[in-house]
Parts: structure tokens; sequence; C-alpha cells
């Protein structure tokens, strides 16, 4: 087993594979979590890994080890999101932190649409549906109860339902 | 459209990047290896303070160097080679010289 590998002796290249099989899910949900941002959503992401090599002693076998990463990775999409609200803060200005402003005359594809949707309506949908996630899962990467993550998926699911129909009447 | 099409376009449009160099790119910010046996936090404690040893010696080192040559061009030309000699060496012992999480930071201006 590859976390046994990496814990016993360290291995570099057992460590390498599980970054293989679980990069899609990790950078795939930071980026879409950050937008225009793949660069930074790639550097979130190696934070992310690093704090889980750091940490894999303390991984419980209970857990799936994609949902634990999720969760690693949440919390540093937490971190960046503080750090983003303290510069805009001490900068007297709100646009990194303010929702982002559609044109409205902008091709209204999936991904504009999630962009628009709040953060945590959002983060369920692509957990839950872009990388099958079942809602126990997606609850407990992003560190809430369960029926909040349900309310999440149920709202966000509506308004990105009418985002799209929109689409197709303005089409 | 349904709820259903919403959950299916989400599955068809899932952003799932991956390639070989940013595997590498993980496995190089890794902490460097040491021996087994010896407890991994005494090790990222005695690497830390070797990095924090090496940037205060640096700095020093700069400043007396900057000071004495009068900052003409060939001293900031030995200072750049020796400071990045420096840093590829201690990168190489004790991992990155500066933390990953430190870089960003600095990359973007803050």
């Amino acid at each position: 087993m590859l976390i046994a590998r990496v814990l016993r002796n360290d291995d570099r290249q057992a460590f390498g594979e599980l970054v293989r099989r679980h990069q899609p899910l990790v950078r795939g949900f930071l980026r879409r979590m950050l937008g225009g941002a793949p660069e930074l959503a790639d550097d979130l992401a190696q934070e992310t890994f690093i704090k889980a090599h750091r940490a894999l002693r303390g991984f419980r076998g209970g857990a799936k080890l994609s949902v634990w990463l999720c969760a690693i990775a949440a919390n540093e999409l937490r971190a960046e999101w503080r750090r983003r609200a303290r510069r805009a803060e001490f900068l007297e200005d709100d646009s990194d932190t303010a929702a982002p402003d559609l044109d409205p005359g902008l091709r209204r594809d999936l991904g504009t649409g999630l962009a628009a949707l709040p953060e945590a309506q959002r983060a369920a949908l692509v957990l839950c549906f872009e990388h099958g996630l079942t809602h126990e899962e997606a609850a407990a990467a992003m560190g809430c109860p369960l029926g909040t993550l349900k309310s999440h998926v149920r709202r966000g699911k509506a308004r990105l339902r009418a985002w799209l129909d929109d689409d197709r009447e303005t089409a | 459209m349904n709820h259903d099409d919403v959950e299916q376009r989400l599955r068809d449009s899932a952003l799932r990047p991956q390639d070989e160099l940013f595997t590498r790119r993980v496995l190089a910010a890794l902490p460097r290896r040491f021996s087994p046996g010896i407890r991994s936090g005494v090790l990222r404690g005695f690497a830390a303070a070797t990095r924090f040893g090496l940037v205060l010696l640096l700095i020093a080192v700069v400043q007396r160097w900057y000071a004495s040559g009068a900052g003409d061009a060939e001293s900031l030309a030995g200072i750049t080679a020796f400071v990045a000699l420096v840093s590829a060496a201690t990168s190489r012992l004790c991992g990155p010289l500066i933390p990953p999480s430190l870089q960003r930071v600095l990359r973007r201006g803050w």
C-alpha cells in the first residue's frame, strides 16, 4: 500500500504516485474555486500535498485519502481568502473579495455560472458532481454538517439551473 | 432544464488537470529526506534552524561585502554569484531556502 510505503521508508516514489492519482481532484477543485487563477490554484495544490506529506502519519484509514486531501485543500483556500480579505482591508479596496462582476454579454457557460455562485454552494457542487464525492464525504471535506451541505447543493443547483435556463432564453 | 441535466453537465465539464510536471514540482518542494530513526519533528526543527541561520549569515556577509566593495559592478556580480551558490547548496541539503508558502506571498508582493 502506497501510504504505508511513504510512512515506513519516506518513499518519494510512492508519494509521487499518490500525487499523480489525486492531483486531478485537488487541482480541479481549487481551479474551480479560484476561477481564473490556475497558477494560484496549483500553488495551493502544491501546498496541500506538502502539508499532507507532513501530516500523513495522522491520517486515519477510516476516511478516504481523497476526502482528507480535499479537507486540507479547503483549509488552504480559506487561508487564501483570509489573506485576500486582509489585503483588501489594508488597501481599503474590496475588489478582491467581491463576487465576480460578470459581463452580461458574456457567454453563459457552466464555468461562468459556477463562478457566479456563492463559494460554499460552488464547492458543494464541484465536490459532489464534478468529482463524485458523496454528500457525507463532501460535508467532511468542507467541515460542515451534512444538512448544511445538502442545502448548499440544493440551492446551488437551483441557481445554476436558473442561470443556464436564462442563457437558453437569451440565445 | 431539470436538476439531473445540471448534474450531468457538471460531470461532463469537470476540470481534472493532470501532468507529470506538477508531480515533479511537488516532490522537489518536499523537505529533504533524512536517515530513518531520527524523529521527523527534530529534523524539521534542525532544517528550519539551519535555513534561518544561513539566511542571517547571508545577510551579514552580503552587507559587509557590499560595504567594503563600495557597490561597484564587480562586487555586485560577486555577491549575486555567492548568494545563488549558497542558496542552491542549502536548497539541496535542507529543502527550499524560502518555504513555498512564503515564496507565494513574495511573488505576489506581500
